[in-house]
């Protein structure tokens, strides 16, 4: 599968005043490589804070990343001047994380749906009405919407507009942010049955961001797990999920509660959260959480509170940032 | 809104309130809170025809936990929080209104309450302000506020819905260990059949205001009755690849305001019959348990009602 989108040494940092004079800085993507394939639907997962979003905007370049690269069907995003962005962007789609925010709550759905096919002048003027009722269609609403405001939807409705607003440009990437975090379980079903549809239908290539791994294993063919702004392990979804090899991907996965009664397990195996990235803890960021870097004696190896683990692969096309993986016969190799 | 909701707790149990948003479960709650005669026993006929406006329910609802031993934790610990106040302050004025304590006892009490909760690092935190505390910190820190009244029934509103996975485990260990520890009974509001599955004793499904079946928590999800139980069932992400693509339920929850004839369920369900559409079922005792509080109960006309007798 040759790579649709690549980015490669992604950084992008925050910085203000701080209350006192002298700037404050946090690094909320800090070094991220990723590939995604031609049709692929990699799910890119962490808890709040990690900086999914942040890395989202940067691959669309929605947001300028201080350094790196991205690179789309060939093309230096970061190179591109801002007409020839504009030109491109149409090809780049993102459906935003809140809904209800992402929708202008004075505009009527049918025209919010009309706006980026106005704006790139993908249809005349008389074919807008149509396509506005085709994409409708397609997300699975009723036509009769778009004479409705945002907030006469439900939840799940809202996400559709969202969506069908999203490929009114005819994306070959989309990029989703937390689309079915806020719906119920049964409008999340149906929203993720609806992807997967269109993702087929219209062979989209998907990034689809979640903070829980139980809304990817669906979707996913490969995840890629985030903590304090980096990958800390990749792969295919069904083989991360069987067997992972990063310490808080294990912990992510012991959390997600298991829907059976006869197989209660502990959820909590990982003690406190994930730490501000204003002061992200030296070495392994994950090292005041992890439990197998805890040695016997209560202390924590060495190597984990120096050294910060590169994202290195494992074997096939599974790869971890961990000075001690799962599943290794032996700790990782001193670089 | 809440139509004729009748269920039971036992005491020192672990029920679980379940449906969509929408189906009337936080207002049940309030209601228990506002209406119920006596905690740890909560018996609600509760009929809330006249209610109309939740806000104020909730405002009196909330003055009246004092001296009524339930308490309740929400989804967003921030409303139950007030930001210009430090943590000890809080803790400290429930103290002293609730069980009249001197100042040393306060100190020594609060401290002992965050401890309680697992709070790390609990005399510090007593400084601190909410805005300085992190997402699991605050959830702890409300349910230490909810304990200074020493209840005997907590209500818990979706706790952990706003919470990461890794931090949503903990509190929900938190829940199961104060149960244990202090006998503590626990009604938590949530639409996560995972956390249902992994720590309740039993469980009531609601459906547009309305009991629609009742269960001890292994034959809800071994036998479940009721045709939108199963369609919530069959909603639910399985991990371990059991099964290919979650289903999800078509439609959406009524409104109050314009409920459907009949079963209030029939525009969604999958198993509709003729008189569904023309009569609203009961909710029956099914299978061998023989009465609706210890046993399983169904408002559906495919469910077949039990003997009582488990031969
Ligand atoms: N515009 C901004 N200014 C300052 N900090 C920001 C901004 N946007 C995001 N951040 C910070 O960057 C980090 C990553 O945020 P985000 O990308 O939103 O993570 P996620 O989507 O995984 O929750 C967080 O600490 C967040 O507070
Ligand atoms: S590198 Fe060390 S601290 Fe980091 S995840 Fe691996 S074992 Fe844990
Ligand atoms: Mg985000």
């Amino acid at each position: 599968m040759s790579a649709l989108l690549e980015a490669r040494g992604l950084r992008k940092s925050f910085s203000w005043r701080g209350q006192w004079g002298g700037e404050r800085r946090l690094w909320a993507v800090d070094g991220v490589d990723l590939e995604v394939g031609r049709g692929e639907c990699l799910a890119l997962v962490g808890e709040s804070g990690s900086g999914k979003t942040t890395l989202g905007r940067c691959l669309l370049r929605l947001l300028e990343p201080d350094a790196g690269t991205v690179r789309f069907a060939g093309t230096d995003l970061l190179a591109l001047s801002d007409r020839d962005l504009r030109r491109r962007r149409t090809e780049l789609q993102m459906v935003f994380q809140d809904s209800a925010g992402a929708l202008d709550p004075r505009l009527r759905v049918g025209a919010q749906i009309a706006e980026p096919i106005r704006i790139h002048r993908l249809a005349p003027g008389a074919d807008v009405e149509p396509r506005v009722a085709a994409l409708l269609e397609t997300v699975g609403l009723a036509r009769s919407l778009a004479e409705r405001y945002p907030h006469q939807l439900s939840g799940g409705q809202r996400q559709r507009v969202g969506i069908a607003r999203a490929l009114a440009t005819e994306p070959r990437l989309l990029i989703l942010d937390e689309p079915v975090s806020a719906l119920d379980v049964s409008v999340r079903a149906q929203l993720l049955g609806l992807l997967q549809e269109l993702r087929s239908r219209l062979q989209l290539t998907m990034i689809f961001i979640a903070h829980d791994l139980a809304m990817v294993e669906q979707i996913a063919d490969r995840v890629a797990v985030m903590y304090l702004g980096r990958l800390i392990e990749m792969g295919p979804s069904r083989e991360v999920f069987a067997a992972p090899r990063h310490p808080y991907t294990a912990s992510l996965l012991a959390a997600v509660p298991v829907p059976d009664p006869k197989r209660r397990s502990r959820l909590a195996t990982t003690p406190g959260e994930i730490p501000s990235p204003l002061a992200p803890p030296a070495g392994c960021a994950f090292h005041p959480r992890c439990t197998v870097a805890r040695q016997e004696d209560g202390a924590i190896q060495r190597r984990c509170r120096e050294q910060v683990p590169e994202l290195r692969t494992l074997e096939g096309d599974r790869r971890t940032a961990c000075h001690y993986p799962r599943g290794a016969k032996e700790p990782a190799k001193l670089a | 809104m809440l139509r004729q909701v009748s269920f039971a707790v036992q005491r020192g149990e672990l029920m679980a309130l379940v449906g969509e948003s929408g189906c009337g479960k936080t207002l049940t709650a309030l209601a228990i809170l506002g209406l119920a005669p006596r905690a740890a026993n909560v018996r609600g006929d509760i009929s809330l025809a006249g209610v109309g406006d939740l806000q104020a329910l909730g405002e009196r609802a909330r003055r009246r936990i004092r001296g009524r031993r339930v308490a309740m934790i929400f989804q967003e610990p921030m409303s139950a929080l007030n930001p210009v106040l430090s943590l000890g302050r809080q803790i400290g004025e429930n103290l002293r209104r609730e069980r009249r304590l001197s100042r040393r006892e306060v100190r020594r009490e609060s401290r002992r309450l965050l401890e309680l909760v697992a709070m790390p690092d609990a005399d510090r935190r007593l400084r601190c302000y909410p805005h300085q505390l992190s997402g699991g910190q605050l959830q702890r820190a409300m349910i230490a506020m909810a304990l200074a009244s020493e209840p005997e029934l907590l209500l818990a509103d979706e706790p952990t819905t706003a919470l990461d996975v890794t931090v949503q485990a903990q509190v929900i260990e938190l829940l199961l260990s104060l149960r244990r520890r202090l006998g503590l009974t626990v009604l938590l509001i949530t639409h996560d059949l995972g956390v249902v599955a992994q720590s309740c004793d039993r469980v009531v499904v609601m459906y547009a205001g309305q009991v629609v079946e009742e269960a001890p928590v292994g034959e809800l999800f071994e036998q479940p009755a009721h045709p939108y139980t199963r369609a919530l069932l069959a909603s639910v992400p399985r991990l371990d690849g059991s099964r290919s693509k979650a289903e999800g339920i078509a439609g959406r929850v009524p409104v109050p305001g314009d409920l459907p004839s009949g079963c209030v369920f029939h525009p969604r369900c999958d198993s509709v019959i003729e008189s569904c559409r023309a009569s609203a079922p009961e909710l029956v005792v099914i299978g061998s348990g023989n009465d609706t509080e210890n046993g399983h109960s169904s408002r559906c006309f495919l469910s077949k009602p039990g003997a009582g007798d488990p031969g």
